[in-house]
């Protein structure tokens, strides 16, 4: 439950609790990594609020007033949680900090007080590590606004690319937040869609839903996919939106590979042999950071081939949950069902219009979803929150996996049939959030394990 | 019959022996033809009575031809009156579209309530929303008085600057301006201004809370953001202008005297050229933002809408009003014979809506 945190000018030195908290013993209030001695009194006239003398709230640098949770360790009473949304890509204007993505933000931080506690946006710059604090953006009912506070209690990571998330810099920051002052990060990294095979393949529940991939993209490689299931893929193992995908074909003893240009226009080779097809792949891509997988006819909706989004998330009680259900049906033309290649998102209210048919679908692709977001959890050595998985069905009613991100994007929720998902995929990780940080605060062994 | 896809725009059409007319969008219903015959549609301009005949006008050879014509698949609604809207014609022709299985937008006129009572529902859009309540009482007024410097007061059926009054308070009066008819009276009391205000009108009204928003030479200013839905429910802006008020008056509609200027002009008059590209971007980002926040909310289909915005003197930008029957003057290209930039999202946006049925 969360209480309304309340601000007494007054007193001084005192943090005043409902009886039904049972603090007992303790002797300081601690907000983030800030913990500072005073006196804990209990109430029996308070219900649902806390009341902490201005003096108290200013030395733990609590922003202002809000909803929070309360947390006991034997020494203190914690108030939060505080949690620190990881990002980069700060502009100098306060009304747009992060650019274009200002607004996703925005409606992040904006569902906060759903879940009580306090959530901001910081990068590394603003991390003062001599007083190991944070100058990080706060979204009010007035919009942004700076706030120094202590460092966070948990720290969800939105790094926007790979290439900043590699960078030494931010692997040293998350590196030291995490070991040096204990801070979990979730969603600590990008998917490679290699290594999630690997690790899902190696595990027996994840494994019937796998098409054959492989990292090896050579003559042999690309002979033995097409003559094996006729059509392959050939993708990027960092890449996202469908960019530098390849649909390779053998029809008739002829090769044939499509792709998009940057113009988005798709274009047709066809080759005589695989070798000839395998040299075309070499001049155009960096292979050896591509994999090769197994193409699945998918089933069609209007004679298109349509496969699924479904979000999962780790919900308050750190257990997973399907957030979020999405058919995506491809283009005419097009080599895949992203949406920047002419795609569009349905509902399955929309697409299988027959209740009982929908809910078979939804309960398979329920199950699949949380089977493999299980597995890949057992399997990651970080904190992961959140998954997007691409899942297909087949002709035959079998469902496969394509690909999993660690960061989702949000497209698809402008449908208004996905409303409600919508807000809970929002929702849902500052919820976790709460967990993590009630775990890291009470159970911190259980966390490092 | 012909497979032909087909788009038609209802409106109120008045009918001489020439040509007819169509009103405020006459000119813009050509270049709507123009760019339908670029994307082969049939298309064709009715109103609720024609449609209900099958009958529509049609651009052949630089003349509009009244014809019979194929049902639509999606109708562009740009009837101006709320009457037309909700006359038993209009309720019979949505009957016959759904029958035929066909789609409209915009849906209806969006009042400036129940626009607000969408917005209010996400919280993230707060901070650009003036406090805004529905006009029941004196103690709603003298609320907003005592909380704010300024206080506007609007139809909330009103469109184009019209019948809005502005309230301020100053030395224990209150001066009550109008925008239609320019005219300032001074009150002494809440009680004298309100009845005042209630001889001077019956329609329900807005009140909300006045800004103090940047200006030009003294005049006010406020944006215009033109937006078109595309495809997958995403919104674009594809027009943006600056209007500034006419001196002596605090509106900056162009039915008002309001005057057009190039958003980037009036932002460079303020800020350095980073902050004037970060503001410009803000506001892109806000009118985008209420759109998809509106075509979520409201029921129906809307594919066209006009957000009104200002910015503050410290330099908050604002959501002022929207429009669901935005006027196509400032959308004017530079070159005059050219199609406008709206006409094309519109007809693009009635393939959208056709292909996401298929």
């Amino acid at each position: 439950m969360t209480y309304t945190l309340m601000i007494d000018e007054t007193g001084e030195n005192t943090v005043t609790l409902p009886a039904s908290v049972q603090a007992s013993g303790q002797t300081a209030a601690a907000f983030g990594s800030l913990l500072v001695p005073c006196r804990i009194v209990s109430s029996s006239t308070l219900t649902d609020c806390v009341i902490i003398t201005s003096d108290v709230a200013r030395r733990l640098s609590i922003p202002f007033a809000a909803n929070v949770h309360v947390f006991l360790t034997a020494e203190a009473v914690h108030f939060g949680p505080l949690v620190g949304i990881l990002t980069a890509g700060f502009t100098k204007s306060l009304h747009r900090p992060v650019g274009s993505r200002s607004f996703f933000f925005a409606k992040l931080l904006a569902q906060e007080k759903q879940v009580g506690g306090f959530a901001f946006l910081f990068g590394t710059p603003h991390i003062d590590w001599e007083n190991g604090t944070v100058n990080g953006y706060f979204y009010t009912e007035r919009g942004w606004e700076r706030h120094t506070v202590p460092l966070p209690t948990v720290i969800y990571n939105r790094l926007p690319n790979r290439r900043i998330e590699n960078s030494e810099m931010f692997q040293t920051v998350t590196e030291t937040l995490q070991t040096a002052y204990g801070i979990p990060v979730f969603n600590g990294h990008f998917f490679n869609k290699w290594d999630i095979y690997r690790r899902l393949a190696a595990h027996p529940e994840a494994q019937p839903y796998l098409p054959a991939t492989s990292a090896h993209i050579t003559k042999q490689t690309i002979e033995q996919f097409l003559t094996r299931y006729t059509e392959a893929y050939v993708k990027p193992a960092d890449g996202s939106l469908g960019r530098g995908i390849y649909h390779l074909t053998k029809k008739n003893n002829v090769y044939e590979c499509r792709s998009r240009d940057e113009q988005g226009e798709t274009k047709t080779a066809v080759f005589p042999t695989a070798m000839a097809l395998w040299h075309h792949l070499l001049t155009d891509a960096p292979l050896h950071r591509y994999v090769i997988q197994q193409a699945v006819p998918l089933m069609t909706v209007n004679g298109r081939p349509t496969d699924f989004r479904v979000h999962t998330n780790k919900n308050e009680y750190g257990q997973w949950q399907v957030s979020a259900i999405a058919a995506k049906i491809a283009g005419r033309q097009s080599i895949t069902t992203h949406m920047n290649s002419g795609g569009i998102v349905k509902t399955l209210e929309e697409i299988f219009p027959d209740t009982a048919q929908r809910n078979n679908m939804l309960t398979r692709l329920k199950h699949v979803a949380l089977t493999l977001s299980r597995c890949l959890d057992e399997t990651s050595e970080t904190l992961i929150g959140e998954i997007g998985f691409d899942l297909g069905v087949d002709k035959q009613g079998e469902i496969w996996m394509f690909e999993a991100n660690s960061k989702p994007g949000r497209s698809i929720f402008q449908h208004p049939g996905l409303k409600e998902a919508d807000e809970r995929t929002v929702l849902l990780p500052l919820a976790y959030a709460v967990h993590l940080s009630k775990t890291a605060i009470t159970e911190p062994e259980a966390l490092w394990s | 019959m012909s497979e032909q896809r087909t788009v038609a725009v209802l409106t109120e059409i008045t009918e001489t022996t020439e040509q007819p007319s169509f009103g405020s969008i006459h000119c813009f219903c050509e270049e709507l033809a123009q760019c339908a015959k670029e994307r082969g549609l049939f298309f064709y301009v009715t109103s609720p009575s024609l449609y209900l005949q099958r009958i529509g006008y049609q651009w052949i050879g630089g003349e509009w031809m009244k014809r019979d014509v194929p049902p639509a698949d999606v109708i562009y609604n740009r009837l101006h009156s709320r009457q037309s809207e909700h006359s038993p014609l209009f309720a019979e022709l949505l009957t016959r579209l759904a029958v035929e299985g066909g789609s409209m937008f915009n849906h209806r006129f969006l009042h400036k309530w129940e626009v607000y009572r969408y917005f209010e529902q996400h919280e993230y859009l707060h901070p650009y929303l003036p406090k805004t309540a529905l006009w029941s009482n004196e103690d709603t007024l003298e609320a907003f008085l005592t909380a704010f410097p300024s206080v506007f007061l609007k139809p909330i059926h009103g469109s184009q600057g019209r019948g809005i009054f502005r309230l301020e308070r100053s030395d224990g009066t209150i001066r009550l301006r109008h925008s239609t008819s320019a005219s300032t009276t001074t009150y002494s009391s809440i009680d004298t201004l309100v009845s005042a205000l209630r001889r001077r009108t019956k329609a329900p009204m807005i009140i909300q809370q006045g800004l103090e928003i940047h200006t030009i030479d003294g005049r006010p200013v406020d944006f215009r953001l033109l937006c078109h839905r595309v495809r997958n429910n995403h919104w674009r802006v594809t027009s943006a202008v600056a209007r500034v008020a006419p001196p002596d008056q605090f509106v900056a509609n162009l039915a008002r005297g309001g005057e057009l200027m190039a958003i980037n002009t009036v932002l460079r008059e303020w800020y350095t050229a980073s902050d004037a590209f970060q503001q410009k971007q803000l506001l892109k980002e806000i009118a985008m933002e209420a759109a998809t926040v509106l075509a979520l909310e409201a029921e129906g289909l809307y594919g066209e809408l006009g957000i009104d915005l200002a910015i503050d003197v410290h330099d908050q930008p604002w959501i002022i009003e929207v429009n669901t029957k935005p006027s196509k003057q400032t959308d004017m290209t530079s070159a005059p014979q050219t199609v406008r930039p709206s006409a094309k999202a519109i007809i693009e946006y009635c393939l959208t809506l056709m292909e996401e049925k298929e």
